[in-house]
């Protein structure tokens, strides 16, 4: 008995008891198992136009959890040219928060509502799949005076240049789910949420790029547009959280900004704003801590300070992070993109605010 | 809000940190809360969010069993470099200097006067503290976190600033 007929076997069996679709000819891989991002495809063949929903598991030695139920529904020229129907049957699932811990992790992907595995599933994480850090993107070394030196330097041997994902992607030995400098791994997403390649372009319709997904933090950013619109590079508000438990003890001020949109061009009306718009298919957008804000900060460069492939329309300024400054609540902390440097400004003051959304 | 007096008092507060009591605000997040490390007697703190092992005391400064205790000891960038190659510690021998963003991720948002988390990371220095990582549009510059504040800056290499030892987890 082949897969495909024990897999209708146990499609059919279980028929009666969850009503689930039988697939006469399901076939489908799970391509990668790392801690960030996991992608495969499945289809039927005997119902080529049909999108297969598949359940993923997140497997460990205490317990079995159920992290998403999906839709293989992403377009995929190699399905394609594989004869896989219309192609339109890849999947990536950004791993969520809750498996960043000590244990070590299998993930399973299964047909919906079944314990059939798709081919090659399970996979097993390396070790544990900690919260993952950006490297700096700093992949040259530097004595006292010269910077952009091959790795290493004499008498100051272990520094950035030395190690990490920048020398990895260096080196060439660095595995990326998508692209950018150095050791950076951003994906491309379209206004509707999907997947895109590396080429898409900015722009309003639903399958143009207008988010980047970090692959190894795991977190969306919205990107930049040029366009004199809501989310134009050149727009500016002050800062304003009337969340008096983690406003650090006042709420800033509203609509001192200056910009497009015809909303309250405070980082409160933003975040509304955008949520409203269901931007990249998702509406929990919000300013980002301090730390996530330097998480694409780019040390490799300077005006901007950020990899401007995945984030063009990045003005040389002070971009807000919902952080409040500790030690003074008329204060709140700002990335400057221009060096990457981090410092503290009035609330009151005009900066830009580039939102961020977690992972699934 | 005393916005013309607050750059004297950085200035004062820049220069004054012995003594001064860290303060945390509670209607801030927090980023580095107490179960956020694993401790160990042995003076490493490993972290469960980034999965680096951190030295819980400055270069200087003795692993006390629940505490650090002795004098914090600055490097230039190369000295702090150098130092780290030839430390030995908890049995481990690889230990680095973390770049920007290791050393950046020790810090607690919700305080100041440090802006790190003191159980973890006892009488840690209110001191800027180098990075490993050269500052890409100044030759002469390398990076440093200040843990009076918490922001990263540079400075000259030749300066002299407090070191903390990470290392990969397993």
């Amino acid at each position: 008995m082949n897969n495909t007929q024990r897999l209708f076997q146990v499609a059919t069996l279980l028929l009666p008891l969850t009503a689930t679709p039988v697939y006469a000819a399901l076939d489908g891989a799970l391509y990668r198992g790392n801690c960030n991002v996991i992608t495969g495809w499945a289809w039927d063949s005997a119902q080529p136009t049909a999108r297969i929903k598949l359940d993923i598991y997140d497997v460990t030695p205490s317990k079995t959890t159920r992290l998403t139920t999906l839709t293989a529904q992403q377009f995929r020229p190699d399905l394609l040219n594989a004869g896989k129907g219309d192609g339109k049957h890849g999947f990536t699932y950004v791993l969520p928060a809750s498996i960043r811990n000590a244990m070590k992790h299998q993930f399973s992907v299964r047909y919906q509502g079944t314990n059939t595995e798709v081919g090659n599933s399970p996979k097993a994480t390396l070790g544990a799949c900690y919260g993952k850090l950006n490297d700096t993107g700093i992949k040259t070394c530097s004595d006292d005076s010269t910077d952009r030196l091959g790795c290493p330097v004499t008498g100051y041997e272990g520094q950035d240049g030395d190690y990490g994902r920048d020398a990895l992607a260096r080196a060439g030995k660095l595995r990326k789910t998508g692209g950018g400098k150095a050791g950076f791994d951003f994906t491309k997403i379209a206004n509707d949420g999907s997947v895109l390649p590396k080429t898409a372009k900015l722009g309003n319709q639903p399958k143009d790029w207008a988010c980047t997904r970090d692959n190894v933090t795991g977190l969306l950013w919205e990107v930049k547009t040029a366009d004199s619109g809501l989310r134009d590079k050149d727009n500016s508000y002050s800062w304003y959280n009337p969340d008096n438990k983690t406003n650090g003890g006042s709420a800033g001020y509203p609509n001192r900004g200056t910009c497009y949109g015809g909303i309250s061009c405070d980082t409160d009306g933003y975040v509304k704003a955008v949520n409203a718009l269901k931007l990249c298919g998702k509406s929990a957008w919000r300013a980002p801590k301090q730390a996530e804000l330097l998480s694409i900060a780019d040390y490799g460069n300077y005006k901007p300070a950020i990899d401007t492939a995945y984030f063009p329309n990045t003005a040389v300024r002070g971009y807000w992070s919902s952080s409040p400054v500790a030690y003074d609540k008329g204060y709140a902390w700002i990335v400057d993109f221009g060096y990457g440097y981090d410092y503290w400004y009035y609330k009151r003051y005009n900066h830009v605010v580039r939102l961020v959304h977690s992972g699934q | 809000m005393k916005p013309l007096i607050l750059p004297l008092l950085l200035l004062s507060l820049a220069y004054s940190h012995i003594g001064v009591a860290q303060t945390c605000k509670p209607n801030i997040a927090p980023d580095a809360p107490n179960n956020r490390y694993r401790l160990s007697a042995e003076g490493t703190a490993f972290d469960k969010q980034t999965g680096l092992v951190w030295m819980r005391c400055a270069l200087g400064q003795t692993w006390a069993g629940n505490t650090c205790t002795g004098t914090v000891r600055e490097y230039t960038w190369q000295g702090a470099l150098q130092a780290a190659e030839s430390t030995v510690f908890a049995g481990r021998s690889d230990w680095r200097l973390p770049n920007q963003k290791e050393l950046q991720s020790l810090v607690e948002w919700r305080c100041a006067a440090p802006a790190i988390n003191l159980t973890a990371f006892p009488n840690t220095p209110s001191y800027r503290h180098w990075s490993s990582s050269p500052v890409a549009y100044n030759n002469y510059y390398a990076w440093f976190v200040y843990f009076y504040y918490g922001y990263g800056s540079w400075d000259y290499k030749n300066g002299n600033y407090a070191v903390r030892l990470v290392r990969s987890g397993q």
